[in-house]
Formats: C-alpha cells, structure tokens, sequence
C-alpha cells in the first residue's frame, strides 16, 4: 500500500522542464528516451531534445533488448588461434539515463536481473550494462485496452525497478527518488526541482487510482493458480488451436528471457553467441535424436502459460508476467492471454 | 418470399456452419470471432456443438486462414469448413496445387471481400487512438472515439495489399456469400512499388537495408504464411546452415531474400506477412516487387485454380532470356 | 605510383556436361583468361538453388557466374530450361532491391566453347574489376562486437 510520506518528499518539475531536466541527469553520458519512429514509440538514445515524445501508452518494444541484446556475443575465435577471446563488458561511460520506462516493463528488469545477475548466476556483461543505467520509470495515467498490470500484481504507479519515478499531472511531473543511486543523481537537477506538497500527492493518488479503475482484469487471478495444477487438463486441446507458433509474444514479453547459443562463422573465425528464443518453436525443444517432448502447439501453449502462471510462482515467487499487454496488441492471430486464461479459470 | 430478408454475411456463415456441421459434412469449421476490441477479430475454430453464432464478418477479418490448414489437414483425415476471402481462396488454390491439402475434405466458404481496414491508418484519422466502437455502413467506417463519433471513407482505410487486389472473389469456392466482384485487371495499384522503383539503385537498397534492420528476426512473416509449411524451414537447418540466428544484417538479408525467393509464383500478395511483423517492417513492398516480376515475365498468378502448373515447375522453350551474358 | 588492381573473387557454378567441360577445353587449348573464378561443379544448371548464390555473395564472393547449357541441348533434357526461370526472377528481385546486376551473371557455354568461355570470364573479371569489393551482404566479423 502507500508509504506514509513525510512532507517534502518527492519534488515538483514543471512539465516544459523535462527536457533540460534530462539533460542535467544525463550530463556528460547518454540519455536513452522515447521517441517515436514511423508511427510507434520506441527507445532510442536522444541527442535532440525534438527527439523526445512521452505521448504513448507504452513503448511498441520493450526495454529488454537494451540488458538482453537479440544478438550478444559471448567471445569470438579464429582457428590457428588457440585462444578464445571474450567479448568485452562494455561498463559504458558512467551513468547513462534511460527514461520513460513504464512500470511494468521496469518491474520486468527486475524479474531479468534475477536471473542474469542474481544469486546463482551473474552474466557480467549484462551487470555492466545494468550497472551503467538508471531507470527513470514514468507512471502511467491512461493504460491501454490491452493493459492488465494489476491482475498480475503490478501497477500503473508502481516504483518497483526504478531508480527514480515521475508521476505525470495535468500541470507538472511529481518526482520521486527510489533508490539511493536516484536520489544521487537527481542532485545535478535540483535547480528545476522545488519541494511537493501533500495536495501534489494527493492529486497523483486520485490519478493512479483513476488509471487503475480503467483496467480490465480479464479474469480472476486469484483462482488461477489452483486451475492451472492440471497439466492433462482437456483444455489444453483447444487453447493452442489459433497459435501460429510464430514467437512474436515471447520475443516482446519483457519478462521473456530464454536463449539459444550458438557459434557463427566466416572463413576462419567465428564467434559464439546468445540469441533471443523462443518455447513457441519447436525446434526450442528439439532433441538430436530427432524426438521432440512438445510435439506440437498443444504442448508448447501448454509449456508458455504454465511456465508464466505456474513454475515461475512456485520458483520464484513471482508470476512471469507484468500485464504489459504486448503479447495481445501483436499477436498476428489476435489470442489474447487474458481470455485464455479466463477459459482455463472457468473450466 | 415478400420482402426478402437480406442476411447479413456474419449470419449467413453461422448457418452454412451450423448446416455442415449438423449434417457431418465437415469436422471442424474455420472462421473469424471477434475479441474483446472492437478492432481485432481471431479465428474460430467449431467443432459440431459449439456456439455457430460467435462467428463475424467485418472489415478486420484480416488473417489469411488457409495457413491453418496444412496443420489441420496433414496428418489428420479430417474435413474441413472454412472462410475465405479472395486472397485466402488463391493460397488454398496453389496448396491444394502443391499437394498439400485435399480438395474433396474442404468446403470452402468464400466471402466476396470488400478490402480490409488497416486499423493504423484508421488510428491515424483519429484525434485519441482509442477506439471503442466500429460499424462498417453503405461504404464508410463509423468510428467512435473517447466520445466523439467520426465517419471515414472505407477506401481511405484500407491496407495497401487490399487496394491493389487484383482477385476480391474466391477463385476456388463451395459457397459463395455475397455478389461476386468482378477481377480487376489494371487495379488501383498502391504508389508505393512505383515509387521505390524510380529511385536510384543505391537508395533502393539503402531502403530495403533500413527496413530489414527493424527485423528481430522472430520469423512470425514465415508462420503467418500459409505457404511456408515445411517441416524444416532453410532458415533453421543447420546442414547446410544457411543462416545464423543472430540477427546480423547479412544474416536478416540472406532470410527474407531466401524466403520471398521461396514464393516466387506461389506469393497471392495476401498481406499476412507484414501483418504479422510485430517490428514494422514493410514486407509487402519487397513481396509484391516479385509477384510484379512473376506476372510481367511470365503472365503468371498464383492460386488462380488448383489445377494450374506451377511456375517453376514449367518452362516454355521461348522464355526470356535478355539478362544472358554474351561475351561481347 | 601504380595503384594495386582490385581482384573480384568470382565463384562459378558450371554445369558439369557443357560449361565445365567447355572451361576444361579452355583449359587444354592454353586460352588465357583471369584467374579470378572459383568453379564449383554442379551436375545441371538446373540444379542450382537461387540461395547458393546468395549465399556465396555473404560468403565473400565479389560476383557469382552460373553457366549452363543452352536450350535445347542440356544433358537431362530440360534443366537448364528450368533454372532459366529461376534465375530471371532472381537477377531481377536482386537488381530491384539495389544490388548491381552486373554481379550475378548466368551464361550459356557448351563443351565445345572454350574460347567462348574465356571471353565470358575476361567480360565478367574486367567488368568486376572496376567494380570493386561487394559493399553489402557480407557477414562481417568487425561488426561482431557492437555498442550497447
């Protein structure tokens, strides 16, 4: 629920100072905004301030690809050279700013960081490029149709994953420092920033909870765990039917990670690399002896949702899932994960 | 009769459904439903006993369904229903060619179709994005949006591929709903092909280059496709191995130059593809600069009927051969 | 100063009943021509997979010369007939989307024409010569260590 604030924090940035606001956080590194290209809004680094748009529901790719690269390669090799040479961690020039993340995909990162820079395991050069980033989530006030955040226990003002968040209001931003690694660096902005009152929270609260009111929930997650127990439920046979097997949910999901590693070559040198995949392919599970345990879209639409609904919550705690509602915007056949899961509740 | 009861096509489907349905003639039927946006139908798969009535027909009924049926029919003897407008008939057309699916278990129920309405460019015509209600009346697109209600000229919202439509009416079909619309020789082709054409050759690859660099390379254009049914697509054999799965330019290049290659006369220019794409990529610009070729050279279309040879695999003894090198 | 010549990498898929035959007659009859081909011996033109060529413009080849034998007189009868049609549509989707016509080149040769092929190669070398490296496709090993 709400932390019991003590007046004075969080700050108030009127609305046209965002871009100088920006540029003071970024100084001398890269600043990573939303712009829009061809029609959509996409994260890209922003080297004019005409650049920046923040008018979008939420970004068409998710941030992902900038931890989580869809091609990263992990060392190259040349034969004749018995040495493999590691793809350097990039650690970047100090802090870059990435800015107008939504709060789901910023929850996301932290699903992500779990499981590439967590207890078991730390890929170095995903730490490096996480290291190097600060997260400035920007709060949501309309969702989209396709949005769902708070049935899978995320929220249109959710500060999980941010380093600092902005909460947009008619007149002006409220701002919010949420880690110590934000508050460090709002202090080269405090010029364009003055204190916020309790009203200015209030006013955030009523459009957070105007925001979440407007969200579908689709069905009912709280009944959803105990369903989903039954891996040779008859439903299965029927949810996969429209499913297409083309990947386009799981490559935009920002809480999607799985990987494939292969080696590339030319001529004499190679290199090995980690490429996005996907459980909707069937070749993700294809043994070399020929025998594939998901034959076909049934067990593979089985695998996505359980893995999602299911083993996430019982491995980590967590559904693997944030509401972001991309998976249902770009499906090219229309399936949307809420309806699915509806049936299965229903069943 | 009296005042004849004009159905509507959505109606008209559920009772050729039900009707197969009810009478064994098929196993399942194939159609389109619509989701909880009033913008986005999905397909509908019926088995006899469920509900016929879900069934729609609208202008978002978009996706090509023939790419259901290699799936449905290959391996299972069983019948099968399903909704096809012009382009999706000319897809069954060239698998039942290809031998890939069975003539006698189909019944094909073709829709006389009036385009489909590329909601991009209907958001675009917008003031909000949001779009609550749609309602397709005599020609135009009513739409109502954050409270205001705006009518648009449906052939100002159609999708490229749809506007240069050479075959509206079903080629191949059991059941006709709707009056069939005459095919159209010269048709209003989009600009866009035109236009790529009449540029120097360094921006046109510069073009194609830009364009293939949004590719994330998640293959959904090969899966939308009702052509691409091969158990091993070359983009993942690993003997030869033609590509990797980075998604290196070469590597972006070499796909989507493999996979238009691959349907060189068999293309119906249906659109699924870059429909699909969930990066933008303007596919249907690079399809259809081959489907051009094909028709030009060869006088050749695909899926015009089953029966037809397939491009290449003919030839005629006086076939063009102008781009030979001679040694002078 | 005298600049150093580029030198195109050509690969040459030649049909082994004509086009193979007719560069080995070149060769016996001591023609010279550049020595810029790479020749991969393949049963038919017929036989060639449009991707083949594609594949070895990404693989380094500057040029790629498929030759074949004429109409009317291939070894399995129609072959070449075939490939004839694969290959326009190829040359023309490449030549569309911007790549140089001049770097994907299909001949016909019959056993008999080793002059003729050697003037072919000196056509196609000479022309690429003055073409320079292949400037896209090309898998680049450079290009394997990118920027965040």
């Amino acid at each position: 629920m709400k932390l019991e604030l003590e007046s004075g924090s969080g700050s108030i940035l009127r609305r046209e100072d965002l871009n100088r606001f920006l540029n003071l956080l970024q100084g001398s590194n890269d600043l990573y905004g939303p712009t829009r290209v061809q029609g959509r809004h996409e994260i890209r680094r922003i080297t004019a301030p005409e650049q920046l748009d923040t008018r979008y529901a939420n970004l068409a790719m998710s941030p992902k690809s900038l931890f989580l690269p869809q091609t990263e390669t992990l060392f190259t090799f040349a034969t004749g050279n018995r040495k493999t040479s590691p793809a350097a961690a990039r650690a970047g020039s100090g802090r870059n700013i990435l800015f107008g993340v939504r709060p789901c995909d910023a929850m996301a990162i932290t699903f992500l960081d779990r499981i590439f820079s967590g207890e078991d395991y730390r890929d170095p050069r995903y730490a490096a490029r996480r290291a190097s980033l600060i997260v400035i989530t920007l709060a949501c006030t309309v969702p989209d149709p396709t949005c769902f955040c708070t049935t899978v226990d995320c929220a249109p003002d959710s500060e999980i994953g941010a380093d600092v968040i902005l909460f947009e209001l008619p007149a002006y931003y409220l701002v919010k420092p949420v880690t110590r690694a934000g508050r460090d660096v709002l202090e080269a902005a405090a010029s364009l920033l003055t204190g916020a009152t309790r009203n200015d929270w209030d006013e955030k609260h009523r459009s957070a909870q105007n925001a979440r009111q407007s969200l579908r929930h689709g069905f009912d997650p709280n009944r959803l765990t105990a369903k989903l127990g039954d891996f040779q439920a008859p439903y299965w046979e029927k949810l996969h039917r429209e499913c297409l097997g083309c990947g386009v949910c799981t490559y935009l999901c920002p809480t999607c990670y799985c990987f494939d590693i292969t080696d590339e070559t030319i001529k004499s040198r190679g290199r090995r690399i980690r490429t996005w995949d996907s459980c909707m392919f069937p070749r993700f599970t294809q043994h070399a002896s020929g025998h594939n345990p998901r034959p076909t879209q049934k067990e593979r639409t089985r695998q996505r949702i359980l893995h999602k609904f299911n083993y996430a919550l019982k491995s980590h705690g967590r559904k693997l899932c944030v509401g972001c509602g991309r998976c249902i915007a770009f499906c090219p056949v229309g399936i949307d994960i809420r309806s699915v899961l509806k049936e299965i509740v229903e069943s | 009769m009296g005042a004849a009861a004009v159905k509507r096509p959505a109606t008209e489907i559920a009772a050729i459904a039900r009707e197969l349905l009810a009478a064994g003639k098929i196993d399942l039927f194939i159609g389109y439903r619509q989701t909880s946006s009033p913008v986005r139908t999905t397909p509908c798969f019926l088995t006899p006993h469920d509900d016929v009535t879900r069934l729609v027909w609208n202008g978002f009924c978009s996706n090509n369904l023939a790419v259901y049926l290699t799936r449905m029919m290959g391996r299972k003897r069983i019948r099968v229903g399903v909704v096809a407008k012009g382009c999706d008939s000319r897809s069954i057309a060239n698998l039942i060619r290809e031998n890939q699916i069975s003539r006698e278990a189909l019944v094909i129920v073709g829709m006389a179709c009036p385009g489909m309405l590329d909601v991009a460019k209907v958001r675009a015509k917008l003031a909000d994005p949001g779009i609550e209600k749609v309602e397709e009346i005599d020609g135009q697109v009513i739409v109502s949006s954050k409270g205001a209600i705006r009518s648009l000229a449906r052939t100002d919202c159609l999708y490229d591929g749809c506007i240069g439509c050479r075959h509206p009416t079903p080629t191949v079909v059991d059941r006709l709903v709707g009056a069939a619309a005459p095919d159209r020789k010269s048709p209003v082709l989009d600009s866009t092909v035109r236009d790529f054409l009449v540029r120097p050759r360094a921006e046109r690859w510069q073009i194609f280059e830009s364009e293939l660099a949004k590719c994330i390379r998640c293959h959904a254009c090969r899966n939308a496709c009702p052509n691409c049914y091969c158990q091993e697509c070359f983009a993942e054999q690993t003997s030869p191995e033609w590509l990797s799965a980075s998604n290196d330019m070469s590597n972006t290049l070499l796909y989507h130059i493999g996979r238009i290659l691959h349907q060189a006369g068999r293309c119906v220019e249906c659109g699924a593809c870059a429909r699909a794409c969930p990066a933008n990529v303007n596919l249907g610009l690079f399809t259809r600069l081959l489907a051009d070729e094909v028709r030009e050279r060869f006088a050749f279309e695909s899926g015009i009927s089953p029966e037809q040879p397939g491009l290449l695999s003919t030839f005629n003894a006086d076939d063009r051969q102008e781009f030979m090198t001679e040694p002078e | 100063m005298d600049k150093p010549v580029f030198e195109p990498k050509i690969v040459a898929f030649l049909c082994n009943w004509c086009s193979y035959a007719g560069a080995d007659l070149a060769g016996v009859s001591r023609i010279q021509y550049p020595p810029n081909i790479r020749v991969i011996r393949v049963p038919c033109s017929g036989r060639i997979n449009p991707l083949y060529i594609v594949k070895a413009l990404q693989q380094g080849a500057d040029g790629v010369l498929v030759s074949g034998c004429h109409p009317g007189d291939c070894h399995y009868i129609s072959g070449n007939l075939f490939a004839r049609r694969k290959f326009a549509l190829l040359k023309k989707f490449l030549e569309q989307l911007g790549v140089e016509p001049e770097r994907i080149r299909f001949s016909w040769v019959s056993a008999a024409e080793g002059v003729r092929f050697a003037q072919i190669i000196e056509k196609v070398t000479n022309d690429l010569r003055t073409r320079g490296p292949l400037p896209y496709f090309r898998k680049d090993p450079a290009q394997w260590e990118l920027p965040l």
